[in-house]
């Protein structure tokens, strides 16, 4: 009696059984896929946090170790930026870029409020922002970038640390270089 | 025969005359697809998607808004909490005669009264001030958000914060 050849030797004319078992994998790959795109995000918001003049909502204002120096920013849409401290006035005035238009100076702002901060307000966190009515909101959120500076992630690993940034131990905490609480005030006129 | 054509040396390939299709690379791409799709899974899903025609500003900052009451000031109407306040060149109008917003500033007080009388329920001694986050347009004037700001504060928020779409490379 003659026996049929085996299985084995038939060589690769059958599918390989162990691609049947992914079969149902890919069913269920299937249905997540359209569901996870649906709940994809591919853009993150942020909030850059503002605080209140004292008059309108109880703002702080606080400048913090009974030091009440004020630095101020104002942003004027015809005569850029200028930075107030103590009394000294510094203008940045609008610059033309590539394509001829006039912008602000954001890096003269950035560099002379990095200078400031490393000089005289290595403590202070605190700045006001008098912003006129006519600067576009766009301007304004840039402007707000650069007074806050760059941007770093810390983890709190110490009691003091946690004392300073006001998180508990383990928490990650975003650190801003120059001055992260900024307080909406009115422009000045120059 | 002459003139017959000739039997076909070319043999087809094996899976050809199985009729299957290798799944094993399908499974290897759907994996890869999975696994990035996770990553950017979110359950909160996106800000920006309540009010149309809102383009944010681009911002550098990392801090995320989470779950907060949010105005959206949009090109044409203005949405809090998910509703239909106002449109905006009546805002516009209203900022322009007060300081303030006033048919904006009527639905936040009430969503400050409930807020404040949900802590009282739960029996909160110290809760945290009450938040909220502003969308606004890219293109408006800062009148009008120094409007909406001052309202939210007139309301009662104490903790005001704008929203923008992350860009850490825009400063490059």
């Amino acid at each position: 009696m003659a026996f049929p050849p085996s299985k084995s030797r038939r060589g690769g004319k059958d599918k390989d059984p162990g691609e049947d078992h992914l079969i149902p994998i890919m069913n269920l790959m299937v249905i997540l896929i359209p569901f996870l795109l649906k709940a994809a995000v591919f853009v993150t918001t942020v909030a850059l946090q503002v605080t209140l003049p004292a008059s309108s909502a109880g703002g702080s204002g606080d400048s913090g170790g009974g030091d009440n120096r004020v630095l101020m920013v104002s942003v004027n849409n015809e005569n850029g930026f200028a930075i107030i401290n103590e009394g000294a006035v510094l203008e940045y005035p609008k610059v033309t870029d590539s394509n001829g238009n006039k912008v602000f100076d954001f890096e003269g702002l950035s560099t002379k409020l990095d200078e400031i901060k490393t000089l005289y307000y290595e403590d202070h966190n605190e700045i006001y922002l008098g912003v006129q009515p006519d600067v576009l909101y766009a301007d304004v959120i840039n402007t707000m970038d650069i007074v806050r500076g760059e941007t770093n992630s810390l983890t709190i690993e110490s009691e003091e640390q946690a004392a300073l940034y006001d998180s508990a131990v383990g928490t990650r905490v975003n650190v801003y270089s120059l001055f992260p609480n900024i307080i909406f005030g009115a422009a000045i006129a120059l | 025969m002459p003139g017959a054509p000739a039997p076909s040396k070319i043999r087809r390939p094996q899976h050809e005359e199985d009729g299957g299709v290798k799944i094993t690379s399908l499974m290897d791409m759907m994996v890869i697809i999975l696994v990035f799709l996770l990553k950017t899974f979110s359950t909160q899903g996106d800000l920006s998607s309540s009010a149309a025609n809102l383009v944010l500003p681009h911002s550098n900052v990392k801090d995320r808004p989470g779950m907060v009451d949010r105005v959206a000031v949009g090109q044409d109407l203005i949405y809090f909490l998910e509703s239909e306040v106002m449109s905006t060149p009546d805002a516009i109008a209203e900022k322009t005669r007060n300081y303030f917003i006033p048919t904006l500033l009527a639905p936040m007080k009430a969503r400050i009264a409930e807020i404040i009388e949900m802590d009282a329920r739960a029996g909160r001694d110290n809760p945290d001030p009450p938040k909220i986050v502003i969308l606004a347009h890219t293109q408006h004037l800062y009148s009008l958000i120094e409007g909406v700001v001052a309202t939210a504060g007139q309301a009662g928020y104490q903790d005001v914060s704008l929203a923008a779409l992350q860009d850490l490379r825009k400063w490059e």
